[in-house]
């Protein structure tokens, strides 16, 4: 079999003959942007509740999100803004998700990274932006003060609830209306 | 393999030297002298099909179909499991508009693809061509399809009419009656004929047909023993590049344990013979 497929079949997409036909053995890299128009069009048609992506501009790999703050928490009626970073060989690592409106969240960094297990170890292929989403939202009905990257909002979050859902609150009326 | 004789082995030898040369040659894009050691190397053992099928890609690059199609047809004839042969004799009838044959080989190209050694070898570039082919001829035969069904449709529609303005001459009394029930005809008729169009009318393919990683139809199933179900070439992607785990479920998964998914090739290839807009790629 080896010799066989060392043919001139064996050629390496080698890319000097721009290959219509190459022998290339497995995904290309239009299959991370194959799957990210599929996600787009699996958005539009059914979106997440109270949640919106789609690309900026013209660069698939760069997307902007909205989510709805949940009713019933501080961040209630806050529209907050993220951008959606994918890599070239996206879904095989996470996408990069920053929030682009400021908010108080003790899984929130300062510059906006949002500390998910989903997005790091966590990662699966078979995730999506929209399961992505949908953890952002409930990590904002539900912070998780034992991994957060803000001490301080972690800390407020569990000796004095009430405080700091005023200050979140103050923050959502601020930054995110 | 080689029968009696040191002349036939230094033969074979030579034939295989004047392989490799081609090989180099077809890698600088050398496609004359890349084809010219090939055919010395035919002459020295014609019965060696990748000697037929290294050729026949050099004058595919030239876009000379007719030698492609006799090479690989030879290479057929001494080796009939050639993915290679198969899926190049099929590109070469389809650009003879021969469609139905074009299409049979790619298909056997599929198929061998799927079994071949390493599994699942050229599937995906022969799926895009596979699928281009079809949807193309979805597309031939559909738009007659929905032009027939269009016109019988009216016809329907204006013999019922014609029934209904003959009745009216006949009754007096029930107009109310016989305006209602002409109307539900009509009704009934257009949901009669919108599912007769259905086949025909692009939507989403079902998701227990997608792979959860690809999220497109799938081409070559694989079971995972979590039972899900993943695109071959995809899910061993994911095995090497993120780590042994099934994506879904997160139980450890080794690429030996992966099986294909027989029945879900079949389903979707029932699917897509009636549902021939999803070929779209």
């Amino acid at each position: 079999m080896k010799t066989s497929s060392g043919g001139a079949g064996g050629g390496r997409p080698s890319s000097s003959s721009a290959p219509t036909y190459s022998w290339a053995p497995t995904t290309s890299v239009s299959a991370s942007g194959k799957r990210i128009h599929r996600e787009m069009v699996e958005l539009n048609n059914d979106p997440p509740p109270h949640c919106s992506a789609g690309p900026k501009g013209d660069n698939l790999y760069h997307w902007i999100a909205t989510i709805i703050g949940p009713p019933g928490t501080a961040y209630q009626g806050g529209i907050f803004f993220l951008d959606i970073i994918f890599p070239s060989d996206y879904p095989f690592n996470p996408p990069q998700v920053v929030f682009k409106t400021r908010i108080y969240h003790c899984n929130v960094g300062t510059d906006g990274h949002v500390s998910l297990g989903m997005l790091k170890d966590g990662w699966s292929p078979a995730l999506t932006i929209t399961k992505v989403l949908t953890a952002i939202r409930s990590l904002l009905t539900n912070p998780d003060p034992y991994n957060a990257v803000v001490p301080g909002i972690a800390h407020l979050y569990l000796e004095n609830k009430a405080k700091h859902d005023l200050v979140a609150g103050e923050w959502t009326a601020r930054f995110a209306k | 393999m080689g029968p009696s004789g040191g002349a036939l082995s230094a033969a074979a030898k030579q034939a295989e030297q004047l392989r490799i040369d081609g090989n180099a040659y077809f890698k600088k894009d050398r496609f004359g002298a890349a084809i010219d050691a090939y055919t010395e190397a035919i002459t020295l053992c014609p019965n060696v099909p990748v000697y037929w099928t290294n050729r026949a890609l050099c004058h595919l690059k030239r876009h000379n179909w007719e030698r492609v199609e006799e090479d690989c047809r030879r290479a057929i004839q001494l080796d009939n499991h050639s993915v290679k042969a198969h899926y190049m004799l099929g590109l070469a009838l389809l650009q003879k508009q021969e469609h139905t044959k074009g299409i049979r080989e790619l298909e056997k190209a599929l198929d061998l693809g799927r079994g071949a050694n390493p599994k699942g070898y050229m599937v995906e570039e022969i799926w895009r061509e596979l699928a281009r082919a079809k949807y193309q001829e979805w597309e031939r035969t559909s738009s007659k399809r929905s032009w027939d069904l269009q016109s019988l449709k009216e016809a329907c529609e204006s013999a019922l009419k014609e029934k209904h303005s003959l009745d009216m001459s006949h009754m007096e009394g029930f107009l109310d009656d016989a305006t209602t029930s002409q109307l539900e005809q009509l009704e009934a008729l257009q949901r009669v004929f919108s599912k007769a169009a259905e086949g025909d009318t692009p939507t989403e393919v079902p998701d227990y047909l997608c792979c959860r990683i690809t999220l497109d139809i799938f081409h070559d199933p694989v079971i995972t023993p979590s039972g899900i179900t993943y695109e071959r070439a995809v899910i061993l992607d994911h095995l090497q590049k993120v780590g042994r785990f099934d994506p879904v479920t997160r139980e450890p998964l080794d690429p030996s344990q992966l099986v294909p998914n027989l029945a879900i090739k079949e389903a979707v290839q029932a699917y897509l013979d009636t549902h021939g807009w999803a070929y779209k790629v």
